[in-house]
């Protein structure tokens, strides 16, 4: 019985064997935004990154009015 | 019971809704609402409050599998209000998938495809690239105080 295989990563460099990259999720948080990002490195080259954006606030216009 | 002055609150809807023309207005093919889109741009681009129509300049070029003209916005939900502000959000997050940027990216305008791509809103979120992977943009709560695009 032969062992399974290693999983494969789609990355910049082709597919490589998932445990050949290092996996580096960040976050940023702002007022304006909060952004995931999903980063995985080869040696010390990005070769993956994935970025979520989730904008917690709109914007806004304020109607003003006139008055006689 | 004394009156008092006001914008009234469904004439903000209404606006959303486009059913006032002050000024001279567009012929619309059907009732049904406009379409709209999600376009992204580099960081080198100068889109904001002065911006009026989409345009393919500074725009992420169509590689990797992003597409000129960006994604369609999902709109499901008519705008509404709550208290005196109407608001209107996208009903469903826009997704890049298996996507490389061809360059650092930092806005998405959101544009109306019905209207001659009038412009509608630019929506900033820093210094962003993607390799080999996905780029989302998750919509706010669809109230009157984190909604999309809300008049107050």
């Amino acid at each position: 019985m032969s062992l399974p295989e290693a999983p494969l990563l789609h990355t910049s460099e082709g597919n490589i064997p998932l445990d050949s990259v290092r996996h580096a999720p960040a976050w940023e948080v702002t007022p304006e935004y909060i952004k995931f990002y999903d980063r995985y490195f080869l040696g010390d080259k990005l070769v993956k990154q994935s970025v979520h954006v989730y904008i917690p606030q709109g914007v806004s216009a304020l109607a003003a009015q006139g008055a006689f | 019971m004394a009156n008092s002055q006001a914008l009234c609150t469904s004439f903000k809807v209404d606006l959303l809704n486009g059913k006032h023309a002050f000024g001279t207005t567009v012929t619309r093919g059907s009732t049904a609402a406009d379409s709209f889109k999600f376009a992204l741009y580099l960081t080198s681009a100068s889109l904001g409050a002065s911006t009026t129509v989409y345009s393919a300049t500074g725009e992420l070029a169509a590689s990797g599998n992003y597409t000129a003209g960006g994604n369609a916005v999902t709109n499901a939900t008519a705008p509404t209000s709550s208290g005196t502000t109407s608001y209107w959000t996208p009903s469903a997050s826009t997704t890049w998938t298996a996507l490389t940027s061809s360059g650092a990216f930092d806005a998405a305008l959101m544009y109306n495809t019905s209207q001659s791509n009038a412009a509608v809103g630019v929506f900033t979120f820093g210094s962003t690239s993607i390799t080999a992977g996905n780029f989302s943009l998750t919509m706010p709560t669809n109230d009157s105080s984190t909604g999309l695009i809300r008049i107050a």
